[in-house]
Parts: structure tokens; C-alpha cells; sequence
């Protein structure tokens, strides 16, 4: 079991192109860490600079209580699970997770024991003298996972372990691995562009982009609390919506201000926006979809955030429909029950939940609150 | 096991021991109408099979079987020694030595170079990694060499229906050939993967474009190892390297040493380039990445648009070229790009 801290770390390659800024993280022992972010936001690079197989430019990284810079990947005491498992296709399953501690001379004995326990783990006992292409695509998945589980490490690395599985495996594999965190307890650092994935399994999530954390914390607090408008627009299924206006100060309320739209903010909010210094400067205003609202009752509740829209396309996904929808001159969605009886075309009254939104500084992007 | 002295002594007189090797140890080799029966490491005996009595003929034809075996071993330890960079063999001898082992030439192959991207290149890992490559191409024909203590090469048949009619279905020769290659790299993006969970170590491909006559096959080993030369240096982010997918690095790598030096003397020569710091560099970059748009730029490198502003007039002073403008922006892009692979 290990702790791992990664103390300013930084990825160059070839001296120009910096892959990795000021990364600063501290993973506690046997915490589940997922590192999400678009293509190419350095998060793989990440994880293999903690594998020892890309060299870290600039910083230090500790796993347990020793600096690991310098040490050799086979010393950290780590097992890797990348996208692309390839298992060896004439060997039996018991030989495929047994291969590579073979090839480090690992007593015979010892091997059968940590085969047979991770068989256990992984719950494939009964397929360990199968070959692979007997195995489904998950059950393949699995041996993939006991091949780093026989190493007995500190801490897991997972790099898209589940990007090649279908959609309908994917959701039942990101539950396995969650359960397999709670039966293994140890470190475990996994990487995926899938937020949804993050959101599921990770005891905290890190969103990267550009090579610099955005933002730390669990799942809830990214989502109810993002840093930014990437972490806003990056998490969450639809994406949250913005509205691009102004902040006006009339007789001592605040007003979001957009084309067609003239949203009296939250009183409570007044000091946070003051301090901020955003008042009569461009904002931009963020609604998750769920908080935007077609019941009589919050059209009631919420009179000063009424918006008139347009409905455009209707997607009825049986327990609520997505509606999206044209207002204020920009695009909407929001999420509302399935029973709404609305269609393409039609006009529809819709109140945004004002203690609910967000409000970010379009110049700089940072949120306000 | 044959005794070859014995066996060299009885045909004797119908044949001249001359200088040579039987490349493959003590096996008797039937070639073009003779016998080679190798009598040391120097020194083998050759029988014309026509100047051989026929109950000795039909003797030795008793033990045509057992040595056809001993001729394919032959025939693919050559093949390998070519893959690992020991012989020099020419396409048509290559051609012929895999129609002997029973490839056929209309299937395909592909020619792949593997080396240790990251860390030691420890021989022992390299044996290593042999080995794993052995139990997981599923190309049980797949020949599989190093050259020295750097690399892997691998010859893999495609299997005989990649390319088949049920395949095909409606699809152009062109997508087939596609989609054929796509399968191809992916799976080479699986053994890369394996090696770097088994080996603790990164692993980087170089693939040539498919092989489509035996003949050409030392082109496909060109082929597979300036893909991997030329991703290492210009794709260095990137694992498999496809011949047939270089983009710009195929022209840089492409580009003779001579003129690489007249472009850069008159661009950037060495005392511009070390007056443009890390970050200057690194801006250069970044403000291409962004279509040049200042707001996008700054924001991606966490800066104000001033401090950007500022490195763009730096850079257009240090090197006369204004970064701003679309074509000197490109050919410091390349000046860069160049110097970061010397």
C-alpha cells in the first residue's frame, strides 16, 4: 500500500514542447485517483512519468517514502493495465497471467499461489485453462487485470483500460474495477477522456488540460463546484449550458444581462460578484441542463429567470427527455421529465433555477461562483 | 543424427570438397541440383546429384523427407539472418527462400521494427521481449530477429483470408487494403502494450506499408526502419509508426543532412538559437497550435496576452522573423523542429 506525491512536476520534450506543467498531487494510500482530460492534455504522459516510463523533466515523485526519479520502473513497485491488452493467444489463461512472472524467475509455487488468487479476485477461476479466444470480451478484460494483479503491487496504473470494450461492456467493467478497488485495497491511478468514468469511480478526480490541473476534488465538488468554464463544460452529460451577457447593477440588484434575457441574481451572491470586480463587465452564465425547469411550479418559484424558447429536437430517453431548444438567440438543452409533452417546433416556457447557476469571468474564464 | 564425415567419405569420390559454410550447421543441403554436405565450418562437399550412381541417388532420396525439413529451416534461418541485419540478401533470393517455405506471395506482410523507446536498452530485456513477441503474434509463421542490442525486427504473413472475398463485401480494393492495415496497427499497438506491462519498459513500432511481392521485401525493411527512425524523432509521442502514415516527418526524415545544415545556417544559426530560451521556444509552438490567435494562445500557456505579446515581439527580434505572419511563423515552425531533432 503506498501513498504517491507528485511535487511540481514537469514533462518537456526536447527541451520545447512542455507536455506536463507544475503537476502537484497527493494520492493518499489506497485512494482510487482518476486523471481525465481531452486527448492530448498530458495525462498519459502523466501516469507513465509515475510508471518510470517517460522521464520526468523537472519536479520529484514519491511513492511510499522514497523519492523515485531515478528508480528503475521494475523497483517502484507498480503494475501497469494499458488500453490495448494483448493476451498470447496459444497459452491458457492460468499461463497468461503466470508469463511474466516467469520471465522474472518468480519460484513456481509462488506463481500458482498468485494466480490462483487473482483468478479468485477477478472471480475467473474456472476459466484459467481456457485459451483466449474462448473468453468474451470482458472475461478477456479481466485476465488482462490479473496479469498486473499477480504482481501484488503498491499501486495500479490504468491508462483507457476500457476505451476497446463496447459501450454496454465499458459500463459494466468501470463497475469490476470499482468493486475490485474495494477487495484489493490499494493505490489505484487510473486514466480516461471519459468523464462519465470519472465520475463513477474515482474517489477524486484531477481534469487536466493543456498539461496544467484544472481542478481537484471529488466528484461532486467538480461537479457542483467547477473551477472553471473548462471544468464546467468538461463534466457532465449533456454539458452544461452558457450564456454569454453582461452584469448590471439596478437599484442594488444585480442583472444578468443577455439578448432577450434579464436574470436577477441571487442576493447572496451580490458581495462575491462585487469582490470579484465583474460588475458591468462581460460574464458568462452556466446552467446544467437539470436545472433548467418546465414545472408550473418553478415557473412560479423563479419568475425573474423565465425564458422563452423554441424547441428543436426532442430526445426521449424513457425516464427524461433532453430537450433542446433555441432561446435568447443561443442553444439550450435541459433535462426534463419524460412525461412533458413537448415537440419539435413548439414554444415552451422554460425558468432557470437561479440558486443553481454559475457565473464565470469570460475573460479570464475563472468562476466567480 | 546424420554423420556428415561418414556420409562425405562414402560420396567422395563423386563430388569436390571446396571452400564454403553450410550456413546451417551439419544438415546436408539439396540445391540446384546438388548435394552440399558441409564437413566444417570452412570446408563442405559438393555433389552434382546427376554424377551420383543411381542406387546411391535413391539412397540419399530416402532421406529427401527428412532433410525437405532441414531445407525450410534452412531457408527461414537465412530469411532471419536477413531480418536481423547479419546477410545481405537480395529480393529474388529472398523471394525464393520463402516460396520454399510455402508462403504465398499474394497473402502479404508487413515488415516491423521494434526498439526500447524509454529506458535502458538492456540486452536482456531485448531477449525478453523476443520471447513475449513469440507467444503473442498470432502469425504462427511470423519471423522474429534482433539486429544487435537495439532492435527487433519481425516479418508477419497477413493470415491468408485478411484480404478475402467475405471481407471484401462491397468495399473498394483500397478500403479493403485499409482496413486490412488499421487491424494490422492495432494489434501492434496491443504487443507494444504487453511488452510494457511484462517489460516496465516503453516500446515504439515502425511499420512498413504491407508487402505485396517477396522481391520487395528489403524495401519493406527500409520501409519499417525510417518509419521508426523517422516517428522517434518527429512523433515522438507516438507509439506505431506507420510507413504509409508519416505526414511531414516523412519529408524531414527525408531531407539530406546537407541541405538540413543550409536551412538551418541560413534561419536559425546556432548563436540565434541560443539566444531563444525554453520558453520562447515553447511559445513559438503553442502560437501555431492556436492558429496563431493571441487569446487562445496566452490562455494555453497561462499567461496574460501582454506577456504573450511581448515573447511574440522577442521572437521576431531575435530571429527577424515575424511570427505573426502566416509563412515566417512556418519556417521558424520548421527551423525548430528541425534543430529539436539534431
Amino acid at each position: 500500500m503506498a501513498r504517491v506525491q507528485l511535487k511540481h512536476v514537469y514533462k518537456r520534450y526536447t527541451g520545447d514542447v512542455v507536455v506536463v506543467k507544475d503537476f502537484d498531487l497527493d494520492i493518499e494510500d489506497r485512494e482510487f485517483v482518476v486523471m481525465v482530460g481531452p486527448s492530448g492534455c498530458g495525462k498519459s504522459t502523466t501516469l507513465r512519468m509515475i510508471a518510470g516510463l517517460e522521464e520526468i523533466t523537472d519536479g520529484e515523485l514519491i511513492i511510499g517514502d522514497r523519492v523515485v526519479n531515478d528508480v528503475h520502473p521494475k523497483d517502484r513497485d507498480i503494475a501497469m493495465v494499458f488500453q490495448n491488452y494483448a493476451l498470447y493467444p496459444h497459452m491458457n489463461i492460468y499461463d497468461n497471467m503466470a508469463f511474466g512472472l516467469k520471465l522474472r524467475k518468480i519460484d513456481k509455487q509462488e506463481i500458482d499461489r498468485r494466480v490462483r488468487d487473482a483468478a479468485k479476485i477477478l472471480d475467473i477461476v474456472h476459466l484459467l485453462d481456457r485459451k483466449p479466444k474462448a473468453l468474451s470480451g470482458g472475461q478477456r478484460q479481466r485476465v488482462a487485470l490479473g496479469r498486473a494483479i499477480v504482481r501484488e503491487p503498491q499501486v495500479f496504473l490504468m491508462d483507457e483500460p476500457l476505451s476497446n470494450l463496447d459501450a454496454k461492456l465499458r459500463v459494466q467493467m468501470r463497475a469490476e474495477i470499482a468493486k475490485l478497488h474495494q477487495r484489493l485495497q490499494t493505490t489505484i491511478i487510473y486514466v480516461t477522456h471519459d468523464q462519465t468514468e470519472a465520475m463513477t469511480m474515482g474517489d477524486r478526480i484531477v481534469v487536466m488540460k493543456d498539461g496544467i490541473i484544472q481542478q481537484v476534488g471529488t466528484p461532486t465538488e467538480i461537479y457542483n463546484h467547477p473551477n472553471n468554464i473548462f471544468v464546467a463544460s468538461f463534466i457532465g452529460s449533456p454539458s452544461m449550458n452558457f450564456i454569454k451577457g453582461d452584469l448590471a447593477e439596478e437599484a442594488g440588484s444585480l442583472f444578468f444581462r443577455a439578448p432577450g434575457l434579464n436574470i436577477k441574481l441571487p442576493e447572496g451572491r451580490l458581495a462575491a460578484l462585487r469582490e470579484a470586480g465583474v460588475v458591468g463587465k462581460p460574464v458568462t452564465l452556466g446552467i446544467r441542463p437539470e436545472h433548467i425547469h418546465d414545472e408550473p411550479v418553478f415557473l412560479e418559484t423563479f419568475p425573474d429567470s423565465k425564458v422563452d424558447a423554441n424547441v428543436e429536437v426532442v430526445e426521449n430517453l424513457g425516464s427524461e427527455s433532453y430537450v433542446y431548444l433555441q432561446a435568447a438567440g443561443q442553444s439550450f438543452v435541459a433535462r426534463v421529465a419524460a412525461r412533458t409533452a413537448v415537440k419539435p417546433g413548439m414554444n415552451f416556457t422554460l425558468a432557470l433555477d437561479i440558486d443553481k447557476i454559475h457565473i464565470f469571468n469570460t475573460e479570464t474564464e475563472q468562476t466567480v461562483f | 543424427m546424420i554423420d556428415n564425415k561418414r556420409l562425405a567419405e562414402i560420396l567422395l569420390p563423386y563430388g569436390t570438397v571446396q571452400k564454403g559454410h553450410s550456413p546451417h550447421g551439419e544438415w546436408p543441403l539439396r540445391h540446384a541440383g546438388n548435394w552440399s554436405i558441409p564437413l566444417d565450418e570452412q570446408m563442405v562437399l559438393l555433389v552434382a546429384e546427376a554424377d551420383l550412381p543411381p542406387t546411391v541417388g535413391a539412397l540419399l532420396e530416402l532421406l529427401v523427407p527428412e532433410w525437405a525439413d532441414r531445407e525450410q529451416d534452412i531457408y527461414r534461418a537465412r530469411v532471419k539472418r536477413w531480418l536481423g541485419g547479419a546477410e545481405l540478401t537480395d529480393g529474388p533470393l529472398l523471394a525464393e527462400a520463402l516460396e520454399k517455405m510455402g508462403w504465398i506471395a499474394q497473402t502479404g506482410a508487413f515488415v516491423v521494427a521494434i526498439e526500447v523507446a524509454v529506458g535502458e536498452r538492456v540486452e536482456t530485456e531485448l531477449v525478453d521481449a523476443v520471447e513475449i513477441l513469440r507467444e503473442l503474434v498470432t502469425a504462427q509463421d511470423c519471423i522474429i530477429e534482433t539486429e544487435g542490442n537495439n532492435r527487433i525486427y519481425l516479418l508477419v504473413p497477413l493470415e491468408p483470408d485478411s484480404g478475402s472475398d467475405s471481407r471484401r463485401g462491397s468495399k473498394e480494393p483500397l478500403e479493403v487494403a485499409n482496413a486490412v492495415e488499421g487491424v494490422f496497427l492495432e494489434e501492434v499497438s496491443g504487443w507494444l502494450d504487453t511488452l510494457g506491462t511484462e517489460l516496465y519498459s516503453l516500446f515504439r513500432a515502425g511499420v512498413s506499408a504491407p508487402v505485396q511481392m517477396w522481391t520487395s521485401l528489403p524495401e519493406s525493411r527500409r520501409e519499417a526502419q525510417f518509419a521508426l527512425d523517422a516517428g522517434r524523432v518527429y512523433r515522438s509521442k507516438e507509439r506505431v509508426h506507420n510507413f504509409n502514415r508519416l505526414g511531414l516527418a516523412r519529408v524531414f526524415q527525408g531531407l539530406p543532412e546537407t541541405v538540413q545544415a543550409h536551412f538551418l545556417q541560413e534561419i536559425l544559426p546556432d548563436e540565434v538559437y541560443s539566444g531563444l530560451s525554453t520558453e520562447l521556444r515553447e511559445t513559438v509552438f503553442a502560437f501555431l497550435e492556436h492558429g496563431q490567435q493571441v487569446a487562445d494562445t496566452a490562455r494555453s500557456l497561462y499567461i496574460h496576452r501582454n506577456t504573450l505579446n511581448y515573447r511574440l515581439d522577442r521572437i521576431s527580434e531575435l530571429t527577424h522573423l515575424d511570427v505573426r505572419q502566416p509563412l515566417p511563423a512556418w519556417t521558424l515552425w520548421l527551423a525548430l523542429t528541425l534543430r529539436r531533432a539534431r
